[in-house]
């Protein structure tokens, strides 16, 4: 009888004991949910926040670029380093910028120490394409300290324009007509010289903004000898043109400025070739262009005013080294795709990301 | 005599009362690690619908955006390129009980995402609604899907918002229409 109820009391204790465990398991499963709930609202507000830092970062760049864009362009990257790319974009090819977060109000419980916006460019291949790229953590403050989540956007910025549509013929060999002239006459009446061979070449491209290309990318440590080759020449000196650039695969923009042209626009050396469109800013004197060119242009020539008619038919027949080619306009001949507007800062389609939660 | 069966009476007794308890608990445990287990299941499917629904879309091309009331087919842009991907087209479908989605184009594959033997999707339903605002961040997609765990008796129902930041009133596709939100 004595061992009957020894017996009894042990198996209750052991119940008791195994129902405890069931009851701290049960108690565990539910802490445990409860956590989860917790850690997904907190990855939830760090995305809140980093979505509004994107909204806010962008904005910003709205603002900057809305009165001269490219006065804004300059400023705004002014900061870049080569210390704030990612792994893979790497100057002289990119440009990269961390904003500095106390220039933007942060969004409540954003860790400044530890978020940061990030604004990525490819000054060679679409300087007016930034890529904005927001990473956020929760500061102390907030009960889930530690919490990240990163968003980015791509935006265009009102830098450059769109080239427009020239009819080519289906065949794959079509050329750029390769030589372009400004054919107008001036007189006392009308005195002005229009841009037309300009206009005829890069579109609505501004003189401004394909200068502001070349001292871009000139600035970033893009050259004719880097790894990845500069495109965009703008010059301003009146000496002889030494340098052999562009290639097939890369073709260059090299414009001698009405600065370079103010006495007599320089000429290429003999041995000197440039594969890609030269354009002169001789301001409608075809005086300016006496002897210019004695090098090889592949390509497109364009010259602000008209030639002597010898001249004129030795380069449309390819007999003074100028020779077409179909993508003499790729250095300036910039993404803008149908439908946005060149003159103001938009979102590119499809480029809204986020990772982390 | 009577003492030791008194004794006894309030042994059995308390035995009986703690083998009853103990097997509720057992239950009950039993009951919140599997509701837990589906919670965290869903929750997860969850995730991932939002996830990739909030990318949706990224060349603003009919094709690039495809909802009907059960089935969502939409582009991504994995690796910054312009160019659509094999491995860019993504979308959600429900394929019996089971919830799939699509991870290629060409041929379309379709990946299962729960195991209908323990956690069964019964509905999966999309309503897009437009945001006409022309400052807009994106248009709402709504998203119910509606679950049943193997020992659950009863179904379980989830709806989101979900914000399509890429899909608004500038990069809309014209091809499928949405309600309007206000």
């Amino acid at each position: 009888m004595h061992q009957r109820g020894l017996a009894t009391l042990w198996a209750s204790t052991v119940l008791l004991l195994l129902t405890g465990l069931w009851g701290w398991l049960s108690l565990q499963a539910v802490n445990e949910e409860s956590l989860r709930s917790h850690q997904q609202m907190h990855a939830a507000h760090a995305l809140a926040n980093a979505e509004a830092l994107l909204e806010t970062t962008l904005a910003h760049l709205e603002q900057a670029y809305a009165a001269d864009s490219l006065e804004g362009d300059v400023r705004i990257w002014l900061a870049s380093a080569a210390s704030s790319c990612p792994v893979g974009k790497a100057p002289p090819q990119w440009q990269c910028l961390l904003w500095p977060l106390a220039n933007l109000p942060l969004p409540e419980w954003t860790d400044e120490d530890t978020s940061f916006v990030r604004l990525v460019r490819d000054v060679r291949n679409a300087p007016h394409r930034i890529q904005v790229m927001v990473d956020v953590k929760l500061n102390a403050l907030h009960p889930g300290v530690g919490s990240r989540a990163t968003v980015q956007q791509s935006v265009y910025v009102p830098i450059n324009a769109p080239q427009p549509t020239i009819p080519l013929s289906n065949s794959p060999l079509a050329t750029f007509a390769p030589l372009v002239l400004n054919e107008q006459v001036q007189s006392v009446d009308a005195p002005r010289c229009d841009p037309l061979a300009w206009q005829a070449v890069f579109g609505d491209l501004t003189p401004l903004q394909l200068k502001a290309l070349s001292a871009l990318q000139l600035r970033n440590g893009l050259s004719a000898a880097s790894q990845v080759s500069r495109t965009v020449y703008w010059v301003d000196s009146p000496q002889l043109w030494t340098q052999s650039i562009g290639t097939t695969l890369a073709p260059v923009v090299l414009v001698f400025s009405a600065e370079a042209c103010a006495t007599l626009c320089p000429s290429l050396a003999t041995s000197t070739q440039v594969v890609g469109t030269v354009f002169f800013q001789n301001q409608c004197q075809t005086s300016k262009m006496l002897n210019w060119q004695s090098g090889v242009i592949a390509g497109q020539l364009g010259v602000e005013s008209s030639l002597a008619p010898d001249v004129k038919l030795a380069l449309q027949n390819g007999q003074r080294g100028l020779t077409g080619a179909s993508n003499a306009h790729a250095a300036f001949n910039f993404e803008w795709p149908e439908g946005v507007q060149a003159t103001r800062v938009q979102r590119v389609a499809g480029t809204w990301k986020n990772a982390g939660f | 005599m009577v003492n030791l069966l008194l004794g006894l009476a309030l042994g059995l007794n308390l035995l009986a009362a703690a083998s009853t308890w103990a097997a509720l608990q057992w239950r009950s445990d039993r009951q919140i690690v599997q509701r837990s287990q589906t919670q965290q299941e869903l929750r997860a499917l969850m995730d991932t619908l939002v996830h990739d629904l909030r990318r949706a879309q990224f060349q603003g091309q009919a094709k690039d955006l495809q909802i009907s009331p059960h089935q969502i087919l939409f582009t991504v842009n994995r690796n910054d390129n312009a160019l659509r991907d094999n491995n860019e087209c993504s979308g959600f479908r429900l394929n019996g009980t089971v919830l799939q989605t699509q991870t290629s184009c060409q041929p379309a594959v379709w990946t299962s995402l729960n195991d209908s033997r323990t956690l069964q999707i019964l509905a999966l339903n999309f309503q897009w609604e437009c945001d006409p605002n022309s400052t807009s961040q994106g248009d709402l997609l709504w998203l119910e899907l509606r679950s049943q765990a193997t020992q659950e008796p009863v179904p379980s129902t989830w709806q989101r918002h979900v914000r399509l930041r890429n899909v608004h009133a500038r990069m809309r596709p014209t091809s499928t229409s949405c309600t309007n939100a206000a």
